[in-house]
């Protein structure tokens, strides 16, 4: 049995008046592929944002293991839960627009590196070091994930599926062991959702990292996810394997808005 | 408390004409989120233009009020159409750039027409002192509020009544979804800007009689002042605009009647780094937190 | 490895030559008095516009109180220098500038840089405001009327000389790790935290640094024209500043150098407009921002290690094929 990576626990967010997240909790352990579905306004942002630390939660807790311990992100910033093993994508796709592509993987390795401010300045062969192992650190990602002839180009000026790509490898490159990829085959055609399942399965598995995924596809959330946490009206309504989920009533009314019978 | 009553009757005359300037920043602010640098500049024109009205054709305060007005109303319109129009789809530093040469112009070209000297405002309202329990009101003050609170209250009920209030609001809320339900969004920029610069006009001519002196750099400083108030106020609002103004002028005052009055510009702008700092988006405005 | 000692060479034969070329004229006296008193500024503006755009361009933080920080500088070197006329003086009174430079530049920083867009900039205005209304109100300062007689010092080569300093400076610190995150951080603060940058200090790294730079310019211009008073470094001082950063290219070095000399150049000539000088200058600067928004240079970077690697490339495929 794998062990718990991240748990999340009675985790509540208000605004205002309005509860997103209403008493959720999930564990995800190493190295598992989940998904988080649910009808738009479900609060599955709202919980990615809380569990990258963007946005903190009213209440509950959510940690997430490093170093044998249990770190609380709750409470903490983006940059310290980023640099405790947590990365993301975004929905509406947020890349260094103007810088190139391996500059936005190597603005990712930043803290995998250590540079001195006056070698910077007067350029020591640290620096060139330095600046060499980046570079090769993110040409390996490169390569890896097919982005070589993009790599030096500005990342807008990329068409929309390469650009997602773009986004996932550069949330790769801060080493996570868990990855938040907020519906990542939005706005792709067929053939590029195929190609984002094959890619989203090999970083899975050549990178010994969990995924979380948010999602719409049901395609491709059935033939991808190993378990489903179903969001509701801002509560966990359902979580079991593709086909536990798929059988459960309750997810077929709120799905398909119908009764369960008509629909199984 | 005498000194301080004074003072603070001093500080809302002041705060009257910071307003009168506020609202104007505000509105454009609010519509096309620029600074609009030469917004002192044009209050400096209206106090030209009421000056000469004055002197040449002898009109009146009222008539020279309206003149100014309106001057100013298709200045600034055409400040809009010139300098601002073309880059409505620039960075806004370009703009701010851009505003900045226009005050350049303005500012310079006054000078070099009617030279830099400051000139005496012609007195058409004779001035009258009244004292009540001490405290000494002049009519020109009495005037200074009158005109700033009929103004404001106009103004407010053309935003919130009329359909041009409507198309402003709207497209200071989303231009671009005005624009697709069939709103002239040119046209409601150059109506923001015209009503923007008649306000502005108006404190030129108010400026003129209250301290009888006007000069082509004097838009410069209360310009960067109102500008302050409009922040502090929360840009956009336009109650908001009127109260930072009123605060910066009696702070002003106060800081003068206690006898700082080298410090009275550094106040100001301590007092705006701290809205800044725990009320960013100022004491009236409402801020939108960034969508993920 | 051979690029890398190339670039530098030339870089160092390109700003030696530079030198040489002033030098000759100074011997030569077709840079007289004026030419140099030109060519002085320039290079200070140059120091003052490329450590505002590593604020403005890199870092994408809207600043308009760079006059403050270069008064710092200027009244450091003004009020040190006048009892310690010496050129070891005239260091110490920079680095001291510098010291305190960097301490106000941390308040200031710390609060404000959370704020945004214009907002920022009102708030760096009024920062400024304050430390120009605080010399104007002190007694060692000399208040309004500013000091005078200070020892020129500070000579044309020493200008040249930290011009070349400064922009070596900048250029390396934004072609490193710190600066990728710096420019990561303009591109999308949000995203970049999500991805482990910390947003807030290296916003901050870069506030303080150009405003170091910027005390650097003002110790020099102190030294130089030899009288400083408040009025040197209120908002148009800032503005004038941003101007050249905005029309040589948001975010381009090679943007604010050739700005800076095309500017300084312009008005020498304009001085020969008399009163109009300043109303031809405010239309340039509007037909310039509306026929190129992104100014001169956009965002693009003359390169010499680009252009040798291209070259290099180029060799190589001809070769081969």
């Amino acid at each position: 049995m794998a062990e718990k990576l991240l748990t999340v626990r009675n985790v509540t967010r208000q605004f205002g008046g309005l509860t997103a997240v209403n008493d959720v909790s999930m564990t995800i352990y190493d190295n598992e592929l989940v998904a988080l579905i649910g009808p738009n306004g479900a609060g599955k942002t709202t919980l990615f944002n809380m569990l990258s630390g963007l946005l903190p939660a009213t209440s509950g807790t959510i940690a997430i293991r490093h170093d044998g311990r249990f770190y609380k992100v709750s409470g903490k910033g983006a940059t310290s839960v980023a640099q405790h093993g947590i990365s993301r994508t975004f929905q509406n796709i947020r890349l260094f627009g103007d810088m190139t592509v391996r500059e936005n993987i190597m603005a990712a390795l930043n803290n995998q590196f250590k540079e001195s401010f006056w070698g910077t300045i007067i350029r020591t062969p640290h620096y060139y070091r330095t600046e060499r192992e980046m570079n090769d650190a993110a040409q390996k990602l490169i390569d890896r994930y097919h982005l070589t002839a993009v790599a030096d180009s500005p990342a807008n000026k990329l068409p929309y599926g390469m650009q997602r790509r773009v986004e996932i490898v550069r949330a790769l490159a801060t080493k996570p062991k868990i990855i938040f990829l907020d519906e990542p085959a939005a706005g792709m055609n067929p053939e590029e959702t195929a190609e984002l399942t094959t890619m989203i399965r090999q970083l899975r598995d050549e990178n010994n990292l969990a995924v979380l995924l948010i999602e719409h596809d049901m395609s491709l959330v059935m033939s991808l996810a190993e378990r489903i946490y179903v969001l509701d009206q801002g509560e966990v309504l359902a979580s079991g394997t593709p086909k536990e989920v798929s059988q459960n009533p309750a997810v077929v009314k709120a799905y398909l808005g119908g009764d369960a019978n008509a629909a199984g | 408390m005498q000194i301080f009553m004074q003072q603070l009757i001093n500080g809302l005359s002041l705060g009257s004409i910071y307003a009168l300037l506020a609202l104007g920043y505000t509105m454009i602010y609010g519509i096309i989120k620029i600074i609009h640098f030469a917004h002192g500049d044009v209050y400096m024109l209206g106090a030209f233009f009421g000056y000469y009205t004055i002197n040449v054709w002898h009109f009146n305060f009222i008539m020279a009020l309206f003149g100014s007005m309106i001057f100013c109303a298709l200045v600034g319109m055409l400040i809009e159409f010139v300098a601002y129009r073309p880059l409505r789809h620039s960075s806004r530093i370009a703009v701010l750039i851009t505003a900045i040469g226009v005050s350049y112009f303005l500012e310079n070209g006054m000078s070099v027409l009617f030279s830099g000297d400051t000139r005496d405002f012609p007195q058409v309202i004779k001035q009258v002192n009244y004292e009540w329990f001490g405290i000494r009101v002049t009519n020109i003050q009495l005037l200074i509020f009158a005109t700033t609170i009929i103004l404001m209250i106009i103004l407010q009920l053309i935003v919130k009544k009329t359909k041009m209030g409507r198309a402003m609001r709207a497209a200071a809320a989303d231009p671009v979804a005005a624009e697709l339900m069939g709103i002239n969004i040119n046209g409601t920029i150059s109506f923001v800007f015209a009503i923007g610069s008649a306000m502005a006009g108006a404190a030129g001519v108010l400026i003129g009689l209250y301290y009888n002196s006007i000069e082509p750099t004097m838009g410069l400083t209360p310009g960067i002042k109102a500008f302050v108030a409009a922040v502090v106020g929360g840009v956009g609002s336009i109650p908001g605009a009127a109260v930072g103004a009123v605060i910066i002028g009696c702070l002003e005052s106060l800081m003068q009647a206690i006898g700082f009055s080298a410090f009275k510009d550094a106040a100001v702008y301590v007092v705006l780094i701290i809205v800044l700092l725990f009320l960013p988006a100022g004491l009236f405005g409402n801020k939108q937190p960034e969508k993920v | 490895m051979k690029i890398r000692w190339q670039t530098i060479a030339i870089w160092f034969v390109c700003m030696a030559a530079g030198y040489g070329i002033i030098y000759a004229g100074e011997m030569t006296g077709v840079v007289d008095t004026f030419i140099e008193n030109m060519l002085v500024m320039m290079g200070i503006n140059i120091i003052l516009a490329v450590s505002l755009n590593l604020i403005v361009g890199f870092s994408g933080q809207f600043s308009l109180g760079h006059a403050g920080f270069m008064a710092i500088g200027a009244y450091a070197t003004g009020i040190m220098t006048q009892t310690e006329s010496t050129f070891a003086g005239l260091i110490f009174s920079m680095i001291t500038g510098i010291v305190i430079t960097i301490v106000i530049a941390l308040i200031v920083g710390v609060p404000t840089l959370r704020l945004k867009g214009d907002y920022l900039a009102i708030a760096t205005m009024g920062a400024a405001e304050i430390i120009r209304l605080t010399a104007n109100n002190l007694k060692i300062t000399n208040g309004p009327a500013g000091l005078f007689n200070i020892p020129q010092l500070a000579t044309w080569p020493l200008v040249y000389i930290m011009m070349c300093l400064t922009i070596i400076i900048v250029a390396n610190f934004v072609h490193s790790k710190t600066g990728r995150a710096i420019r990561a951080v303009r591109n999308d603060e949000l995203a970049a935290t999500a991805m482990g940058i910390n947003a807030t200090k290296y916003k901050l790294m870069a506030f303080v640094m150009g405003a170091s730079l910027a005390a650097v310019g003002g110790s020099l211009y102190a030294s130089y024209l030899q009288s400083i008073a408040p009025s040197n470094f209120n908002i148009m001082e800032s503005v004038s500043i941003l101007i050249i950063v905005v029309l040589g290219g948001i975010g381009s070095i090679t943007g604010s150098v050739i700005a800076a000399v095309v500017l300084g150049a312009i008005d020498t000539v304009l001085q020969n407009f008399g009163s109009l000088r300043m109303v031809i200058y405010a239309v340039m600067l509007i037909v310039i921002m509306i026929a190129k928004p992104s100014g001169l240079m956009g965002r693009r970077e003359f390169s010499i290690g680009k252009w040798l690697a291209k070259r290099t490339a180029k060799k190589q495929a001809a070769a081969e094929s």
